[in-house]
């Protein structure tokens, strides 16, 4: 009899636990109404005339994801304090996605060592501006390739593996960001005109340096051995000196083999060689652009995560957000696919 | 600092002054039926209005002319006593003071009581029959969550024991059990204290006006005093409820000489989980508490106490076989998850009445809190026709604490009428480990990579006080001062902590009350801002992140109106914070890696706020109302742009109520009512086109400052019905609790998720997690 009790007071309790498991809803935020926030993006670089995109925020959550072009701006352009001129606002087709930017007329192309500054006056919102200066560019010393199996958990893939070296000035405070360019026969992506594109080729590095985007994952982690390699490919890495300052700095990365075996991507007699070189792109870049990527990736990396607070992605925009920033490049190449490629595969 | 530490002095010095030729008259208090020391009895002389309190160990002594001496002595809950003297030498006895036949809550008028003697500003001294009436989740009475309805106390998440103290942050608590320091108080995931009020005799709590000889933390101090066990008689309770079952046992060893008490608590989920699931590799998780005490008068002037604590709580996660079997292949896989928390606390006191007006209190403590979490992955792959094997695995254990060895010494010193000294010492090794995993991997290979990285910290803390309390006509006056120091890494800290509470008694029922106080706390609780777990990391001032300080001005009134019958008091304060510590933006305790490195350091918080609180102490109804105005800012160089950003706990109202009715003698029916308002939470209200990518993927998130957004008021009414009956040699006690009577959905915490309609297609929408639904409960205990 008491053992009957005992179970009548335990299932009573489990109905209890039942009725009180968690639940969610739907929040009606009222929020406050709030202006938009002008938003600039331009890069400069040394090989192409001064263009800066101008957007501005969309509220969030929103429905919406498309961008919200600001094309009725006045966008000044100045070197060292004197002005050069108003930027053209200008909307243009590359394949079929269409780019609304501010463009230079008279083909400004930034030079280096040299102060540019942007002022922009739009309806609507406070009149933005921001500096920048243009960095000395960074000579690549070297690419070594070597050919090698790497292990991700409990796979292996074959992998080409480059040794970049370069030179890291003396001074403090230098930063840089790396990209992998190859040209590709674009006949299926079905984006933008038949014939060779340059698209962004991924790599595996291990190299604790580098800051780059990390997918987002939730908050609770479980155990997994067989790391994705799709999520180890980086595409963008940026890289400051404060571990190798002054020093020669070898950067290690991989390209996996299998990126190169796409139907996709067959040769094209006379070209085959070209379609499978790898252009190291080495950006010397300035610090607001490093704070920039490096907070933005680390947002990125942490929105599902409840434990921690939101990142603030940092900005050099007065009045408004975004990033105006210079970078020169130095560009190295490297013959990859002759390896192993089969024209049997296709 | 120099100007009121020279005050301070002054005071001091002018105190020795008033000292004269007279009798001493001291001795301790006790409860008549258990023999248990009573902590903060009132006694005086009526003839000369000389007055004086037991303290912590139930010792008092006061000075009085020689001759007739009426002495009058009560406590709160027991019959007052008089007692004619003649003195004619310095004398000790013992009082006994016989508890009330009837409740607390019904007659407990006080004519005359003089102002001076309520407690402290700043200062709640809780009674555990209080605290055992108020309705909570699950039904579990506790210390730790009754403080949260205290004005000036904010809880944290709903639920949870975590309290925020004006402006604090959840580590600048100082908790001690029978003077012992506890690193974390949270069973359950902070749903339940480690606290089992069966075990409690009384219960301080300060919020501003700290004395001198409480130090190390900036907000608060909860100094839990556990009983000593029934001197006189075997007695004993064990109740049922749904979360956890409990025992407690008190007695004699040898009658009127030595006493002992345990209890004991266990949850009964994974129990409960086990009987009911069939499914295997079920998660499953328990925790249970032991407390215990000896005591041993080994004379009228020497008593020896020894007092543990031991608890635990674990997670076992998941834990699975599988193998599948190919034609020609045997695939199995082996996973192990658990994790867990835990404290021990220990401590041997010895009581010694060196004088009749000096007592030294001596204990040795040991506490140490712990944390692990083990997780394993194996996989074997077998080649069945070859019997060629392959295992790959991984292995990761992690463990983290704070370990306290200390002695100290405290004395009690009476040199004159009215004038009242206490002064100590202490010292503490603090060993701090806030980070040490052994892992190990083999890739499925020869080789086995093996690493194992302990942080491990040894510190020293020495400290002494010094603390003057004097009374004179209308004025009472604790005045005092604090000398700690920190021994880190070859870094040697000071803090130097003066510390004045005074109280002015208008009337003889009204009284005003100031207090300023300096506090430095050199261990930091590194935790997530948006919510504490037991994974949070304790760790300590080092040669680079200075240790803590605050400032904190407290004034307000106190009115007891009505004989007595209702008690007002208004405070208001205002508190700095300097060297605060908070993780960067995007850290958490989920990163792995050196806490330095995740840290902004050198933050400023500043918070004021005032503070109401109105007390019905008798009749059949009584409880109380508070509410709290407050204000609470952070300020770090590297968390946003360096401007002022409301603390996440800023709550700008706190309103909470507490009653109790009583329907006869078997009948206790109590209500409590919370309003605060919401949180503050960091609300992303814009995206916009990354340079580093296109598409809702990239867009970056924008919001203007930290904590930008209030989050809904959280409220709840709960209920408690307690059904009594006395039996010849039991007592049987049914409780009824409601825990959220109208089931309000407060907010637990929010977050993004997205769907799909025909007419709009994919959405993105804020969602709010609700914790707690209305949650009936039902508990049962027997006294004998």
């Amino acid at each position: 009899m008491k053992s009957i009790h005992l179970k009548q007071f335990l299932l009573a309790s489990l109905v209890i636990q039942v009725f009180s498991i968690s639940c969610s809803d739907q929040l009606e935020i009222d929020l406050p109404e709030h202006p938009s926030i002008g938003v600039i993006n331009s890069i400069l670089s040394t090989d192409v005339p001064v263009s800066v995109t101008l957007t501005c925020s969309r509220p969030y959550p929103s429905n919406a994801d498309t961008s919200s072009a600001i094309s009725n701006a006045e966008v000044k352009i100045y070197k060292d304090g004197v002005y050069m001129e108003d930027l053209t606002f200008q909307r243009y087709h590359v394949g079929n996605k269409v780019y609304r930017d501010y463009l230079s007329h008279d083909n400004l192309v930034p030079e280096i060592g040299h102060q540019y500054n942007v002022k922009v006056i739009a309806q609507g919102f406070p009149e933005m501006a921001a500096e920048t200066t243009i960095p000395e560019p960074v000579p690549i010393i070297s690419v070594d390739t070597l050919t090698d199996q790497i292990q991700f958990g409990s796979q292996s893939t074959e992998a080409w593996e480059f040794n970049i070296r370069f030179q890291d000035p003396p001074a403090k405070g230098n930063y840089y960001r790396l990209l992998i360019d190859r040209a590709a026969y674009n006949e299926d992506l079905g984006v933008g005109p038949m014939g060779l594109i340059h698209v962004r080729v991924g790599f595996i590095s291990n190299d604790l340096n580098l800051v780059y985007f990390e997918r987002a994952r939730d908050s609770f982690y479980f155990l997994n051995m067989d790391n994705d390699i799709e999520d180890a490919l980086k595409p963008d890495v940026f890289l400051s000196d404060e571990t190798f300052n002054g020093q020669e700095y070898l950067l290690k990365l991989y390209v996996p083999k299998y990126l190169f075996l796409d139907i996709a991507f067959p040769p094209v007699p006379g070209t085959k060689f070209d379609m499978r070189k790898l252009y190291f792109k080495l950006y010397s870049v300035n610090e607001e652009f490093y704070s920039y990527a490096s907070s933005y990736f680390a947002q990125r990396y942490k929105v599902n995560d409840i434990f921690s607070e939101p990142i603030q992605v940092r900005s050099n925009i007065k009045n408004g957000s975004g990033i105006f920033t210079g970078s020169s490049v130095s560009v190295d190449s490297s013959i990859a696919v002759p390896v192993r490629y089969s024209p049997l595969l296709k | 600092m120099m100007k009121i530490s020279s005050i301070i002095i002054g005071l001091f010095l002018f105190g020795i002054s008033l000292y004269s030729q007279n009798f001493t008259l001291s001795g301790f208090v006790e409860d008549s039926q258990t023999g248990e020391r009573l902590i903060g009895a009132y006694i005086y002389d009526s003839l000369t209005y000389n007055s004086s309190q037991t303290n912590t160990y139930g010792f008092f002594s006061i000075i009085c002319k020689a001759g007739q001496v009426d002495l009058i002595c009560r406590n709160l809950g027991y019959s007052k006593i008089h007692l004619r003297l003649s003195l004619s030498a310095d004398t000790n006895i013992l009082v006994r003071l016989s508890p009330l036949v009837y409740s607390l809550s019904e007659v407990l008028i006080n004519n005359n009581r003089n102002i001076l003697e309520n407690p402290g500003i700043s200062t709640v001294i809780l009674p555990v029959t209080t605290i055992k009436g108020i309705p909570l989740v699950l039904g579990e009475a506790d210390i730790i969550k009754s403080l949260q309805y205290m004005p000036g106390v904010q809880a944290g998440t709903e639920g949870t024991t975590g309290f925020y103290v004006r402006g604090g942050g959840p580590d600048q608590n100082l908790i001690l059990l029978d003077g012992v320091p506890v690193y974390n108080a949270d069973h359950l995931f902070g749903f339940i204290s480690i606290f089992n009020p069966d075990a409690i005799k009384n219960v301080i709590f300060i919020t501003g006006g700290f004395p001198a000889r409480y130090g190390g933390r900036l907000s608060s101090v909860l100094d839990i005093q556990m009983k000593e066990g029934n001197y006189k008689k075997f007695h004993g309770e064990a109740g049922l409820g749904i979360a956890s079952s409990k025992i407690y046992l008190e007695g004699p060893l040898i009658k009127d000489k030595s006493s002992f008490l345990v209890s004991a608590r266990r949850s009964w989920i994974d129990i409960f989980t086990k009987t009911f699931f069939k499914e295997k590799d079920l998660p499953s998780y328990y925790f249970y508490d032991v407390t215990g005490k000896l005591n041993f008068k080994l004379s009228d002037r020497n008593i020896l106490y020894f007092s543990i604590y031991t608890g635990k709580d674990n997670i076992t996660g998941i834990k699975t076989e599988s193998s599948i079997t190919n034609e020609s292949i045997r695939d199995e896989i082996k996973q192990d998850q658990y994790s867990g928390w835990g404290n021990i606390t220990t401590s041997l006191r010895w009581n010694y009445s060196i004088k009749n007006n000096l007592f030294l209190n001596t204990s040795l403590n040991y506490s140490r809190y712990y944390y692990y979490d083990y997780k394993s992955f194996e996989r074997t792959l077998t080649n069945l026709i070859s019997d060629f094997k392959i295992t790959n695995y991984y292995k990761s254990d992690f463990s983290s604490g704070l370990e306290d060895i200390g002695i100290k010494s405290d004395f009690d010193y009476h040199p004159a009428m009215n004038h009242h000294l206490k002064f100590g010492l202490s010292f503490f090794s603090h060993t701090i480990s806030p980070y040490a995993r052994i892992y190990s991997v083999n890739p499925g290979t020869d080789t086995t990579f093996n690493t194992k990285t302990v942080v491990s910290q040894l510190t020293m803390e020495p400290s002494l006080y010094f603390e003057d309390e004097m009374q004179f006509n209308k004025t009472s006056i604790n005045s005092g001062i604090r000398v700690s120091s920190f021994l880190v890494n070859g870094q040697l800290y000071f803090g130097v902590e003066p510390r004045l509470i005074a109280t002015y008694a208008i009337k003889n029922n009204l009284s005003d009350k100031v207090a300023y106080t300096r506090m430095t706390q050199y261990l930091l609780l590194l935790s997530s801002s948006r919510i504490t777990f037991p994974a949070d990391l304790w760790v300590s001032a080092t040669d680079s992140v200075k240790p803590q300080v605050s400032n904190q001005m407290a004034a307000g009134v106190s009115w007891n109106c009505n004989s007595d019958l209702f008690e007002i008091s208004i405070e208001g304060y205002f508190k700095s914070m300097s060297e605060l510590i908070e993780y960067k933006d995007g850290s958490s305790f989920l990163n792995s890696g050196y806490w330095q490195n995740q840290v902004t350091k050198g933050g400023s918080g500043r918070a004021y706020g005032l503070e109401l609180l109105l007390k019905k102490n008798s009749g059949k109804i009584n409880g109380w109302i508070s509410y709290t105005l407050a204000k609470s800012e952070r300020k770090f160089d590297e968390i946003n742009s360096g401007n002022w950003f409301p603390y996440k706990y800023d709550r700008r109202h706190d309103l909470n109520l507490f009653l109790d009715y009583k329907f006869g003698k078997m009948i206790d029916m109590g209500i409590t009512w919370e309003y605060t308002s919401g949180s503050m939470y960091t609300l992303v209200t814009d995206v916009y086109d990354s340079y580093l990518g296109t598409g809702p993927l990239y867009d970056v998130q924008y919001f203007e400052n930290r904590n930008n957004y209030r989050l809904p008021a959280f409220h709840h009414l709960d209920f408690c019905l307690s059904f009594n009956r006395k039996k010849k040699s039991s007592e049987r006690i049914w409780s009824l609790n409601i825990y959220n009577v109208y089931n309000r959905k407060n907010v637990f915490f929010l977050y993004y998720d997205t769907y799909s309609t025909e007419s709009d297609g994919e959405k993105i929408i804020l969602k709010k997690f609700t914790l707690f639904p209305i949650i009936p409960s039902l508990s049962y205990s027997i006294k004998f």
